[in-house]
């Protein structure tokens, strides 16, 4: 089936005027589309939203927050000055999304809300504490970004609700590491993903480390238990490579052991050792 | 399964399409490609996957390249859209990618050349002197079945001595 | 993106030189038609409903609701078919419109023309089927078993062929070292990036013109002509301009063009019909996977003695170009080595699966890669490096060919070795990557491959080819033959052949497409054949011309025909006419025989030189000449996640005589790069006849990033029997790339993989592994 079925097609141009369609009826935001056009080639019929002329697309600074716009497309992240100075790694998982195309059109918006075990932005976003803005004619809501995701494909955003923004913590680090992991060199669907931001002291000892990881764990997840067990360590080749077995046990443990699993876990051990020691380098490493 | 079909909505829009302005009204669910082909006869822009993976459709979209199957129609209301047809200044003439296309046999079946150059333009508007990777990059959206990239990709380094800003200004997008 | 020791050949003015393509204007500027760029006016929009299993018995069907549906204009089932129901060049068995069963999951039971591809859509919503489900047999191997379900009336076997020389167990019993492998390679689509597309015309004299993106006019006329019930003369196809095809639309467009003019004549309008992604590579056949077994003797010191082979090849549903592609592996089974004692066997079974056929190299990248990947198992078993054991063995001039075919040609397979291999220093960088420390992360390896191959059809038939050439009266040429250009440079190596006989500039000829009512039938545009058929026929045509015009420019340059030069668009006589060098225009030259009444038309005809088989033993010259090409690849695995990334391939070929050197080079790029998704990424995974991809999102093809540095070095080696020499390229440069990297990785790593494609599973863990339904379960396939 290829027929897409639009049975309205409404412009807002106020955020007031988008959030009383999506409170009368049932409207399918899009903004890119580069996911929801795949989803209308099913021939279901749609009402449909257009969330780009919102002015969604700012990314603005503070003391403590960075807040991007949700219709913000990759390749706007991928080169704006503020998030590679403050949240490099959003920076970095943006460049590596598909294509140039796709890039030009997705937005970090679209990449969260069709909430993909494989999306590439979430696990870098979940670096920051990400937090997401929902509005809608009862009002504005706060949403944890770790919360947000409920199961694969699935939020606890309300189909009368708009996502309007994400705010990332600033969490100045020493060393950050995006790695990718896909079936060619480019335009790839993530087979893995893997994001780390380490802080660590004079004496080599790490401070603080946050490290998450995308296509390991049935929604995109930070590894707590995991930087519970690095902070406060010494820095030595034996500790990563511990934390390396330690985050198998963890993906074991949420996702059970899968067909891909003799697979994955040799890779998960390995690039998350491979990923804190490029980190441990304080390098933000583009590979 | 009638009355569905009769249910997609037109909608007005208005749009700069190779430097001429159109106001059409257009059925919701076509996607720019189908504008382009069905609607409007512009056929050098080729459709090969309609998921966004072959980049065969890849037109400038505000001087940004972009898969037109990807691109619900109604959404290019106030847009300015470059396609294959609107690269060359007239239809004699051979614009500068087009030539260095040519020369470096870059060119097999063809298929891909429209959204082949079009991509390259639209890395040519970002950054006229790109380094091997960046043309790779900007390129990797475009899928080539015949030429294994290698001519296209010795191509676009050529073009980055000789581009000049006069060949790429009308392509500019300026909000 | 080297290219070294290309000597531009003096003795040739155009020939062996780079020319722009003659169609790459109108591709460039987007004025280039190709097939879904036709429409006529009132046009309706077919479309298909396909199989809803892949092995069932058709009970009924009904199409009552979808013709009630407004803008339905028809709705056709095999009742409606006026001619035979099924076609196929060597087996006739593919349905148009199935009947009693379908066999694959890409069969198709109905057919609607509408007056919108929404409508049409609708319509095949509407039709109800009612099968009776029947086992499904999906594995080569096992549909050949007794009692296995039939696809079919008789048993599964599609084709078998056999090659025996020598004594298989003498030549064992001599062997100092016996080795036994199993092989398999994926199959793969064709990926040509224009999906599949017709326009049906109801035409004249109650006939049908559909202009189409065809590959292979003649044998898809047959096919329409017989399923409409059709003379052959009312039955016209046009060839749009096409966007790739690499052997993939032949039947495929035999089908669809029978379809859509069944529709057409239906409706008395004409039917357009264009295939989505998703519907070409669930109907469109492809290159076949293959199942293969080696055994392989050789003495200590590695000289080859024996080499046994049992190769299953999936043929699919319908039996398509099976029995030709797996004739040409049973030939090419043993590789381009000396053996003495050869017991090869072939089969292709038909299967649920999507069906097989001709894609570039046929039959010959399975082999490639299993027996490349074998001689250096071998080698390692023998203690000797890749290079050595190759050396020892391969065919050299006057060397006798599996098949007990003595070559008489300049044989070049050590030339085309030393050039992948001396300049890099293979051997001394082959032992040294095995020295790599055991934890490092990224290991790099190098490996190499060759080939030889028959080039045209050999004994597969009947191999002749026609070209028509007719000079106009201002000096300017028009070129027609039934061989096409499908992106791979045959409109402009032809055009450069026909320049340089006839002293006319390219751009003053004009290559068109092909139409079966216009050009003669030369068979299809496949095998490597197009450069050698349609360029030796396109030079007696040249001959025929010069011969009648030659007397006349003698007469105006009042001098002998045989120090007449036709150089530029002009023809003179240097330094022997008594008028010095006077140049006459070639168009002044053609007015004046015009004016004469001198026919400036010619069909020049080409035969090739007789080949002969014996079915019996596998015995026989199967081709009348061959050529030879060597790969280096250079990887760096990821040790941590399997990763291949291919660094660097050196290619050397010997194509003859080079016609267009940039367009020789292209060959050898795209081949190469066709080779690596072979090598690394491309999978048709099917499952009990159900394809598991739809798209290029899940088959994966190699981007622009996937590339390797290229360098390539073409022997200049002219064939007696080719036009000015020249051979073939297009499928050697593919055939060779994929056991080059796996012997690669092997170099890297010490893991040997001898299943395709090298996912990151197979290279991290020497395992492929399946999903089995839904998760949680694990299961491993191969080793």
């Amino acid at each position: 089936m290829t027929m897409i079925r639009v049975t309205a097609y409404e412009n807002p141009k106020s955020i007031e005027e988008a959030t009383t369609f999506l409170a009368k009826d049932t409207y399918v935001p899009i903004a890119g589309g580069t996911d929801v056009i795949l989803e209308l080639r099913n021939g279901m019929p749609v009402k449909l939203l257009d969330i780009n002329n919102l002015k969604l697309n700012h990314v603005t600074s503070n003391k403590d927050n960075i807040e991007i716009g949700a219709a913000c497309t990759h390749t706007q992240l991928a080169s704006n000055p503020i998030v590679s100075q403050f949240v490099p790694l959003v920076g970095i998982a943006a460049g590596k999304v598909g294509s140039k195309q796709i890039r030009n059109r997705g937005t970090i918006g679209g990449n969260i809300v069709n909430a993909s075990p494989c999306a590439d932005t979430i696990p870098a976003l979940l670096i920051y504490d990400a937090e997401l803005v929902l509005l809608s004619k009862k009002g504005r809501r706060i949403a944890r970004l770790d919360e947000f995701i409920t199961s694969p494909y699935a939020t606890i955003k309300r189909n009368d609700e708009l996502l309007h923004s994400i705010i990332c913590k600033k969490n100045n680090k020493t060393g950050y590491s995006y790695l990718k992991l896909g079936r060619r060199q480019a335009v790839n669907i993530s087979r893995m993903t893997i994001s780390v931001a380490l802080d660590i002291d004079d004496d080599n000892a790490v401070i603080d480390a946050c490290i998450s990881a995308g296509s390991v764990f049935p929604v995109p997840s930070r590894m707590k238990d995991l930087e519970k067990f690095l902070r406060g360590e010494k820095i030595k080749p034996k500790l990563f490579k511990e934390a390396g077995k330690l985050a198998v046990d963890l993906m074991i443990k949420h996702s059970g052991y899968r067909w891909s699993t003799p697979y994955k876990e040799p890779v998960l051990a390995g690039l998350i050792e491979r990923a804190l020691m490029q980190a441990s380098k304080g390098i933000v490493q583009d590979n | 399964m009638e009355t569905i079909l009769n249910t997609n909505v037109e909608i007005k829009v208005g749009f700069k399409l190779n430097g001429l302005l159109y106001e059409k009204s257009i059925p919701a669910n076509w996607t720019l490609l189908q504008l382009l082909r069905d609607g409007l006869g512009y056929y050098g822009t080729k459709c090969g996957c309609e998921i966004g993976e072959c980049g065969a459709c890849t037109v400038l979209l505000n001087g940004q390249a972009i898969n037109s199957c990807l691109v619900l129609a109604p959404q290019i209301e106030g847009a300015e859209i470059w396609t294959i047809e609107g690269v060359a200044d007239s239809i004699n003439s051979l614009h500068p990618v087009q030539r260095i296309f040519i020369e470096y046999d870059a060119v097999h079946c063809g298929f891909c050349t429209p959204g082949m150059i079009m991509s390259t333009i639209a890395l040519l508007l970002e950054n006229s002197s790109p380094d091997e990777n960046t043309i790779k990059t900007a390129l990797a959206g475009n899928l080539c079945r015949c030429t294994g990239y290698v001519q296209i990709i010795e191509a676009v380094k050529k073009l980055s001595g000789i581009i000049t800003e006069k060949d790429l200004e009308k392509f500019r997008y300026s909000e | 993106m080297i290219l070294r020791c290309m000597k531009h050949d003096s003795k040739h003015k155009i020939v062996g030189s780079s020319v722009p393509r003659v169609d790459a204007f109108d591709k460039v500027s987007g004025r280039a038609k190709y097939a879904a760029d036709y429409n006529a006016k009132g046009q309706l929009y077919g479309m298909v409903c396909y199989a809803s299993h892949p092995h069932a018995k058709i009970l009924n069907i009904d199409t009552g609701k979808a013709a009630k549906l407004p803008g339905v204009r028809a709705v056709l089932t095999h009742e409606d078919i006026p001619g035979e129901k099924s076609f196929g060049s060597v087996i006739p068995h593919q349905m148009a419109l199935c009947s009693d069963k379908v066999r694959y999951s890409g069969d198709v039971v109905a057919i609607v023309a509408a007056e919108s591809i929404e409508v049409a859509e609708q319509a095949i919503e509407l039709i109800d089927v009612d099968y009776r489900q029947l086992d499904v047999v999906s594995d080569p191997k096992v549909a050949l078993k007794d009692g296995a379900i039939l696809i079919h009336d008789e048993n599964n076997l599609c084709a078998y062929h056999k090659v025996r020389r020598g004594n298989i167990d003498e030549g064992f019993e001599k062997s100092d070292v016996i080795l036994e492998r199993d092989y398999s390679t994926s199959k793969i689509e064709h990926s040509y990036i224009e999906p599949e597309a017709v326009l049906a015309e109801p035409g004249e004299n109650g006939g049908i013109t559909i202009t189409g993106s065809v590959q292979n006019l003649y044998s898809i006329r047959r096919a329409v002509a017989r399923v409409l019930g059709l003379s052959l003369n009312r039955v016209r196809i046009i060839q749009a301009t096409l966007g790739g095809s690499f052997g993939g639309k032949d039947e495929t467009m035999s089908a669809l063009c029978c379809r859509a003019g069944l529709l057409a004549l239906a409706t008395g309008k004409p039917v357009k019909m264009v295939n989505t992604r998703e519907m070409s590579m669930r109907e469109s056949y492809k290159r076949h996977s293959y199942q293969i077994h080696y055994k392989v003797g050789s003495t200590k010191c590695g000289i080859l003695q024996a080499i046994e082979s049992e190769i299953y090849a999936d043929a699919g549903a319908y039996a398509a170009m099976s029995p030709f592609v797996t004739w040409r592996s049973a030939v090419h089974a043993t590789g381009p080595y000396s053996i003495p004692n050869v017991k090869t066997d072939v089969y292709a079974a038909y299967t649920n699966n999507c069906y097989t056929g001709a894609m570039r190299g046929f039959g010959s990248p399975q082999i490639c890669f299993a027996i490349e990947s074998l001689i250096d198992e071998l080698a390692e078993e023998l203690n000797l490096d890749p290079l050595e054991l190759r050396l020892k063995n391969i065919l050299k001039d006057n060397s006798i060919t599996a098949t007990g075919q003595g070559l008489k040609h300049k044989v070049s397979l050590k030339e085309v070795l030393d050039n992948v291999t001396e300049k890099m220093g293979f051997v001394d960088k082959w032992k040294q990557n095995r020295e790599q420390k055991r934890d490092t992360a990224f290991k790099r390896g190098i490996g190499i491959s060759c080939s030889y191959r028959g080039i045209s059809l050999g004994a597969e038939g009947t191999d002749a080819a026609g070209v028509i050439i007719s000079i106009q009266t201002d000096g300017s040429v028009i070129l027609s033959t039934g061989l096409i250009e499908m992106g791979q440079g045959a409109a402009t190596t032809i055009s450069m052949i026909v320049s340089e006989k006839l002293g006319i500039t390219p751009d003053r000829i004009r290559f068109l497409s092909a139409d079966t009512s216009r050009s003669p039938d030369s068979g299809p545009t496949v095998a490597s054949r197009t450069t050698f058929m349609a360029g030796n026929a396109a030079l007696r045509g040249c001959h025929e011309l010069l011969e009648r015009i030659k007397p006349v420019a003698a007469e105006l340059l009042r001098c002998p025909e045989q120090d007449l030069l036709f150089e530029n668009n002009s023809v003179y006589a240097p330094n022997k006419t008594s008028e010095g060098d006077r140049k006459i225009p070639f168009s002044e030259l053609a007015d004046k025989c015009f004016q004469k009444g001198i026919s400036l038309f010619a069909h020049g005809w080409y035969k090739s030189p007789p080949t002969t088989w014996n079915e019996e033993n596998g015995q026989g010259d199967a081709y009348f000449t061959y050529v030879y090409g060597a790969n280096l690849a250079e990887v760096e695995v990821d040790c941590i996640t399997g990763n291949v990334r291919v660094l660097k391939f050196i290619s050397s070929h010997d194509p003859g005589q080079i016609v267009n050197l940039s367009g020789a080079l292209g060959q050898v790029y795209g081949g190469v790069i066709m080779g690596i998704g072979y090598a690394m990424l491309e999978n048709y995974a099917e499952s009990e006849g159900n394809p598991l991809v739809a798209n290029f999102d899940e088959y994966l093809l190699p981007t622009a990033c996937d590339i390797p540095e290229i360098e390539t070095t073409l022997i200049h080696n002219p064939d007696e029997l080719g036009p000015l020499g020249a051979k073939s390229l297009g499928e050697p440069a593919c055939e060779i790339a994929a056991p080059a990297i796996a012997n690669a990785v092997f170099n890297a790593t010490g893991m040997r993989i001898r299943h395709l494609p090298l996912t990151l599973e197979r290279v991290k863990l020497g395992k492929e592994l399946v999903r089995i339904d839904s998760r949680g379960s694990v299961k491993a396939r191969g080793g």
